[in-house]
């Protein structure tokens, strides 16, 4: 009996070791062209690649058919915080959304309306990735007011406003080096926010669905 | 004197009672959203709207297949609608104070909401908007995208207030009276285009 527990307690403790019991990553890997289904809205991502913005900036478009489930207009800064864009090589970071129709291209979107089946081109602008250290560094300055808004922290830990107005660097040299970049789109909720009560879409710890997509030049 | 038992059965009575009525009066308490959303005023399509804040008509309903800036700094050719273009021309008068920011949905009669759209650079609200001015009439358009089905007996809810907080603001509620044969004549028969004017003070 004693042998048999002893047995047993090794296996499990192998097993742990080996990574056996821990969760199961349940996360839906999907190939471009699938539909994901969240609670706010339905997308069915085509294609990804690289274009240059208005500014003459990399930027990564991703073309994608969208329809609101929500019965009201949904913001896209709301869209914005539900996919996360991530390169394989950690070197770009995506920095913020902006949404178009194909059908209205001059035309920027601010609100997703309900009920409409749209061809949208959802294009992020790029920056580099910043180090990790630095990352660690503007999180422990998050009781910052002023953290978050981009720009070097000066001693005193207020904000470089200079560099705050500089162009950002092209990463095109960068992006030349990544051959796939994936998607990640969150589950969301329409719920209250923890000081602000007034009930918004916000993200959920869990993932409806991952999509990799290879990457061409625009 | 009672017994100590049915002093105990009483204070248990009490006190599930008083906890009972403490989660019901919880649960009436309106959230955040309820309790802090725009006041509504009523009315109804051609007659004046007194909203406190400001007072607005709602003069006529046009539907189109497209729409446009007129002389406007948007873009150039007529912007085909996913649906139909629903565009109500408005005079609106701010009562006290110059009202910078304006705001307006389409509700429809199932909950449905649409938002005005941001193309045009002419919309009443929407696009650069128009400050409004104590006690100077404004005559303006605002034009909403919205598919054909979608579009059940709509109200137009206008907002207009003097900072972008729209918490406890004003806001006029007009039935603008597209129902059935009416709306059915409109959706059979939309305009080509519509050339949307700047707001401009009305004569």
């Amino acid at each position: 009996m004693l042998v048999a527990a002893a047995v047993l307690g090794a296996a499990t403790l192998a097993l742990w070791a080996a990574g056996g019991l821990a969760r199961a990553d349940v996360t839906p890997r999907l190939k471009p062209g699938t539909e994901v289904r969240t609670a706010m809205y339905t997308l069915t991502p085509h294609k990804a690649e690289f274009v240059k913005d208005d500014a003459g900036l990399t930027a990564l478009q991703v073309r994608a058919d969208l329809v609101s489930n929500d019965t009201k207009p949904i913001q896209v800064s709301a869209l914005d915080q539900a996919i996360q864009v991530s390169f394989p090589s950690g070197a770009i970071d995506a920095a913020v959304l902006s949404v178009t129709y194909t059908r209205h291209p001059g035309g920027l979107v601010f609100e997703i309306q309900p009920g409409m089946r749209e061809e949208v081109l959802l294009t992020w602008s790029l920056r580099k990735a910043e180090a990790e250290d630095k990352k660690k560094q503007q999180e422990q300055n998050s009781d910052n007011p002023l953290a978050g808004l981009g720009g070097e922290q000066v001693e005193g830990g207020g904000i470089d406003l200079e560099t705050l107005m500089e162009t950002p660097e092209d990463v095109a040299p960068l992006a030349e080096k990544e051959d796939e970049v994936t998607l990640a789109f969150s589950e969301m909720e329409f719920a209250p926010g923890f000081t602000d009560q007034s009930k918004s879409w916000k993200t959920t710890d869990e993932t409806a669905a991952e999509v990799a997509f290879p990457l061409g030049q625009g | 004197m009672s017994s100590p038992f049915a002093r105990s059965a009483l204070t248990v009575f009490a006190t599930l009672t008083l906890i009972t009525m403490i989660v019901v009066a919880q649960s009436l308490v309106p959230d955040e959203t309820l309790a802090t959303q725009p006041i509504a005023y009523s009315g109804e399509m051609g007659e004046p709207v007194d909203a406190r804040q400001f007072t607005i008509t709602a003069e006529k309903v046009r539907v189109a297949e497209a729409v446009s800036d007129e002389d406007g700094l948007g873009t150039s050719g007529p912007i085909e609608a996913n649906g139909v273009w629903v565009v109500a021309t408005v005079e609106i008068t701010a009562t006290r104070a110059p009202l910078l920011n304006t705001d307006a949905e389409l509700v429809m009669s199932d909950g449905y909401v649409y938002s005005t759209t941001g193309w045009l650079s002419n919309g009443l609200a929407g696009g650069f908007g128009a400050t409004l001015d104590p006690g100077i009439p404004v005559t303006g358009m605002l034009v909403f995208e919205v598919p054909e089905d979608r579009l059940k007996d709509p109200t137009l809810q206008v907002n207009a207030r003097e900072s972008l907080d729209d918490r406890l603001s004003a806001r006029a509620d007009i039935d603008l009276g597209l129902s059935g044969a009416e709306l059915d004549r409109l959706l059979a028969d939309p305009e080509q285009s519509i050339a949307v004017p700047a707001p401009a003070q009305t004569p």
